[in-house]
């Protein structure tokens, strides 16, 4: 469902991502775990065709991002870091202007509307304005922005920041019911998460893929934690010598 | 290769092409909305209609000088033609209308400087860009939004064509040619004005880069008067004061209208280019 191959991003001499390659089934949840600064928003940014990978090639429901964007946008919900919200308007007036631009059937649109304002729990603040929202909230906002439509493939970047305890719960069995229909992929540096919600880890750091697997294969005696602050505290030089052997002075030096 | 490349962006443009007209309506309806709450609409609306008010009063006064003037002239002189220069459409109708489209070249950039600048900075362009919405679609929304502004403005207009039709006698032709003069030139500045939103995230900064380009739209009109031969016609057809003045005495000319037009077309498509190149 997506595919990323060599994702390669370059901003001036900084290498932000480096040679990423994954491929995610339909219907899994994957949790993208890094430290701040790895390059998961980066990953999420060129999957949703707001970057140009500087080389490599991302598809997404077999769509290529960079020859058939719109195909690919169509099939994509999206939480950036910040919720790309409108502070003047109401929560609803909001999802409705979302429903619109995502190109939902007019005759849909109040279902799902319903349906999202109830899963986010946003009903009784259907008519606040944004700007009047918590942080909390308006997080929940930026959330049934992304699943409104209903989309095959979910991306939230960092979805429960901001939340408190209660309602990280609330989403994150949200998200857990997204599996078998939807694909989801969505980044957090919190490890507990990762174990709460996913079917697979991919770990990033520095810009490349250091560790990916099924939560299941798991062995009980290391935990994701132990597992996390090997593979980070590891030098990604010999890390990358060790399989591909090819240059990166450049990520060690940034 | 290269010519692959190229029917590739033929077939991505044939398909960006398909429900255009309704993205760019999403998108105008929402930004009219926010702009009916916005201050920014009141204030720049309140102090156009002020000033605008202020020069009805003033030419009202010079009208009836000269209208007195002329009377004076014509008993003493035995002169009735002296009565037949006195123009109300001209000297009333005329100036009120084009002081307000001078107010223009000030009042649109305050209002098209939020339009692309915002969605960056408030990160709401993430979302515009990883919708299925074409950057067409992105700009020509923005663009009926703020020419959805010029008409709002008009609403100020009202009082004054209401008093000029309930007390006077004028002819609705020049009235009705200035008015198309006014919206396809407030049309074009609304173009410049979103070209230089597509430029920057600090507002402000989009307010000054549009007023710039529109004063220098203004001045050349100046260059048109101080100089002479072919180059003062150039300057004077590339004026845009000068081109509106011809819509306001009543001439709709292709040249008058193929200028705003071209300056139009020429400003949403170098907006098209910031805001592709806004996506890294």
């Amino acid at each position: 469902m997506i595919k990323a191959e060599h994702l390669t991003k370059s901003y001036g001499p900084f290498t932000a991502l480096q040679d990423v390659s994954f491929e995610i089934q339909k219907g899994e949840i994957v949790g993208f775990l890094g430290a701040n600064g790895a390059g998961k928003t980066t990953t999420m940014r060129i999957l949703t065709g707001f970057y140009q990978p500087t080389s490599g090639k991302a598809t997404v429901a077999g769509f290529s991002v960079a020859d058939q964007a719109m195909d690919v946008k169509k099939r994509i919900g999206y939480l950036p870091e910040t919720p790309p919200v409108y502070p003047e308007m109401s929560v609803e007036a909001y999802l409705r202007f979302v429903l619109e631009l995502k190109l939902v059937p007019r005759e849909k649109r109040k279902d799902l509307l319903e349906w999202a304002l109830g899963k986010c729990g946003l009903s009784h603040r259907r008519n606040s304005i944004i700007a009047t929202l918590s942080k909390g909230y308006r997080q929940r906002v930026g959330l049934a922005q992304a699943i409104i439509h209903k989309p095959p493939v979910i991306i939230l970047d960092e979805p429960t920041v901001g939340l408190d305890p209660l309602q990280i719960i609330e989403i994150r069995n949200l998200i857990r019911e997204f599996s078998g229909e939807h694909t989801v992929l969505l980044s957090t540096h919190i490890l507990s998460e990762v174990t709460a919600v996913c079917q697979r880890v991919i770990m990033i750091h520095r810009g490349r893929i250091v560790h990916d697997q099924q939560i299941k294969d798991m062995s009980a005696k290391r935990s994701l934690e132990e597992l996390f602050l090997e593979v980070i505290s590891k030098d990604p030089a010999s890390l990358s010598d060790a399989s591909s052997g090819n240059n990166n002075s450049k990520v060690s030096a940034g | 290769m290269l010519q692959v490349e190229t029917t590739i962006r033929k077939s991505r443009l044939d398909k960006e092409g398909v429900d255009m007209s309704l993205g760019a309506i999403t998108i105008a309806k929402r930004e009219l909305k926010s702009l009916i709450v916005s201050p920014i609409l009141y204030v720049v609306g309140g102090i156009y209609a002020l000033l605008l008010g202020y020069q009805f009063l003033q030419s009202l006064i010079f009208f009836d000088a000269q209208l007195q003037q002329a009377k004076v002239q014509a008993q003493l002189m035995k002169n009735p033609d002296a009565l037949q220069g006195i123009s109300l459409n001209e000297l009333l109708i005329g100036a009120v209308i084009n002081f307000g489209f001078f107010l223009l070249l000030f009042s649109v950039p305050a209002i098209t400087m939020r339009l692309l600048s915002e969605e960056k900075n408030q990160g709401t362009y993430e979302l515009l860009a990883t919708s299925p919405l074409s950057s067409w679609e992105l700009v020509l929304g923005k663009f009926l939004a703020g020419v959805g502004f010029i008409v709002l403005l008009l609403v100020t207009h009202a009082l004054f064509l209401g008093i000029m039709f309930g007390y006077g006698n004028p002819e609705v032709l020049p009235v009705i040619s200035g008015y198309i003069g006014f919206i396809l030139g407030g049309a074009a500045l609304v173009a410049v004005g979103l070209f230089s939103s597509s430029l920057t995230r600090i507002q402000i900064v989009a307010y000054f880069i549009g007023l710039f380009i529109n004063i220098v739209l203004l001045q050349l009109a100046n260059g048109a008067r101080s100089t002479s031969g072919n180059l003062s016609e150039f300057l004077s057809k590339a004026s845009i004061t000068m081109n509106f003045e011809q819509f306001n005495r009543g001439i709709v000319s292709v040249s008058g209208v193929v200028y705003f037009v071209t300056l139009t077309i020429f400003f949403l498509a170098a907006t098209r280019i910031a805001v592709q190149s806004m996506k890294r």
